[in-house]
């Protein structure tokens, strides 16, 4: 119990860190902190490997300058994270509720599933 | 104890899944208990609520929901937690809820429920998981379950 719960402590701490690089758009670290495998999955995006995964990211910077996740409230499970966000994107003056879904592998991202409020 | 239920329609008073022709969303297919489950909810002084964040079944939602006497709100996902508690205290309620968004709500009430067939970060949140799925007994089974705690 207690080795699941340092896990569980672990993944949130990484989910953390993952919005803290997504935020500063920093690719290196969003990169050190998912496994190669990766997927991303969206209402408009799916990106298979991490290479696919970084591309995909590095063009939502590119496109909505200043994008900004932050962090309302979030729940562990096992190897499972849930966080919901609200994301702000500057341009526009617009806000998404959406959820993220965080799977781990390994101790490292490995699945990211996106899902917009309505 | 409890002044309210209050539970998501798709996924807990159906199966989930929707019939969809031509025309669109047609029909959806409720479970057969779920009724004497409000009935005796109710008998126990708990009022039944319905939310539902499926505009375009709203219509087939609604009607069914007017059949069985249960009030219910179009209240999209991402609000649902904020739309509650505006209007109840969550520390009187029993929420019923089978998705990634109802986490929140299930968390924050009282007493937190998720079917079977929720995935399982959601059922992890839950005070109890019914061993009925979506549109097969899940207010009934929780109505018995208060019934026999009772």
């Amino acid at each position: 119990m207690a080795e699941q719960e340092k896990s569980e402590e672990n993944n949130l701490s990484t989910v953390l860190k993952y919005f803290d690089a997504w935020n500063n758009h920093d690719l290196n670290r969003l990169c050190a902190l998912t496994s190669v495998d990766i997927t991303l999955e969206d209402w408009e995006i799916q990106a298979i490997g991490r290479d696919k995964f970084l591309n995909a990211n590095e063009k939502i910077f590119s496109d909505n300058d200043g994008i900004n996740a932050k962090l309302i409230n979030s729940f562990v499970n096992a190897e499972e994270v849930i966080a919901i966000l609200e994301i702000t994107i500057p341009e526009g003056n617009e806000k998404l509720a959406v959820i993220d879904h965080f799977k781990f592998s390994g101790g490292k991202i490995s699945q990211i599933k996106a899902y917009r409020g309505f | 104890m409890f002044t309210n239920l209050i539970t998501d329609v798709d996924g807990v008073l159906t199966d989930g899944g929707f019939y969809y022709s031509g025309e669109g969303k047609i029909l959806k297919k409720f479970g057969p208990h779920d009724n004497d489950g409000f009935k005796m909810l109710v008998e126990m002084g708990i009022q039944p609520v319905a939310i539902s964040a499926d505009m375009l079944g709203y219509s087939i939602t609604k009607k069914r929901m007017e059949d069985m006497g249960i009030p219910i709100h179009l209240v999209s996902a991402s609000t649902r937690y904020k739309w509650i508690n505006d209007r109840y205290d969550f520390r009187k309620i029993i929420f019923v809820g089978d998705g990634y968004f109802d986490i929140e709500c299930i968390k924050a009430s009282r007493y937190g429920v998720a079917p079977s067939n929720a995935p399982d970060i959601v059922k992890a949140a839950a005070d109890f998981v019914t061993t009925s799925c979506g549109g097969n007994g899940v207010i009934l089974e929780i109505a018995l379950s208060m019934m026999n705690e009772n």
